[in-house]
């Protein structure tokens, strides 16, 4: 498989990139997939440390997400954008915590839970 | 400590696995690793914390 070339990416390729992996991620927690959706989420995190590159961390980009119509992208999405916009991200986390079934809502609550505890630190 | 009358709790099949997942799975809380792994290196103390609250955010204990 070619390898993706992710600094050579505009932003919005990186977020379109970043959806898709999400959207990856989603499918394969329905089937059952684990291996398969680490290695998305690994894929994810890679796309995330581009974004935090880029001059001005462009990891605000991810907040359009926000009212996408999958409860994984939403999570993801608020996850890795809680070091750039951490009242939106939490407002996010807790809504998807009240709203969503598993995996994504008890995910988000725990999520929640570990900033609480000092466990979490994003930066 | 792991068998103890205080540490087992008996849920349904579909929340084990939902829970059993989640510890499977990587995350940015846990620098990237999965809980399992983050945890690996941690007190008794702290497993037990992170596992309580897992069942409570599922919905099998109550807070």
């Amino acid at each position: 498989m070619k390898p993706v070339d992710l600094k050579s990416m505009p932003v919005a390729a990186l977020v379109q990139r970043f959806t898709d992996l999400c959207l990856g991620q989603y499918e394969a927690e329905l089937r059952g997939e684990l291996a398969k959706e680490n290695r998305l989420i690994k894929e994810m995190f890679a796309v995330r440390e581009e974004l935090k590159a880029r001059p001005g961390d462009q990891r605000s980009a991810l907040l359009s997400l926000y009212d996408h119509p999958n409860a994984q992208v939403r999570l993801m999405a608020a996850k890795e954008t809680l070091a750039v916009a951490p009242q939106e991200a939490r407002r996010m986390l807790e809504v998807i915590r009240a709203t969503e079934p598993p995996p994504q809502g008890p995910d988000a609550g725990m999520c929640l839970w570990t900033l609480d505890q000092g466990i979490f630190k994003p930066t | 400590m792991i068998e103890s009358r205080n540490n087992v709790v008996r849920i349904p099949t579909m929340r084990h696995e939902d829970v059993n997942a989640w510890y499977q799975k990587r995350s940015v809380e846990f620098g990237n690793m999965s809980p399992r792994e983050y945890l690996r290196d941690k007190s008794w103390e702290e497993r037990r914390r992170v596992g309580i609250q897992a069942l409570i955010e599922n919905g099998v204990l109550k807070p």
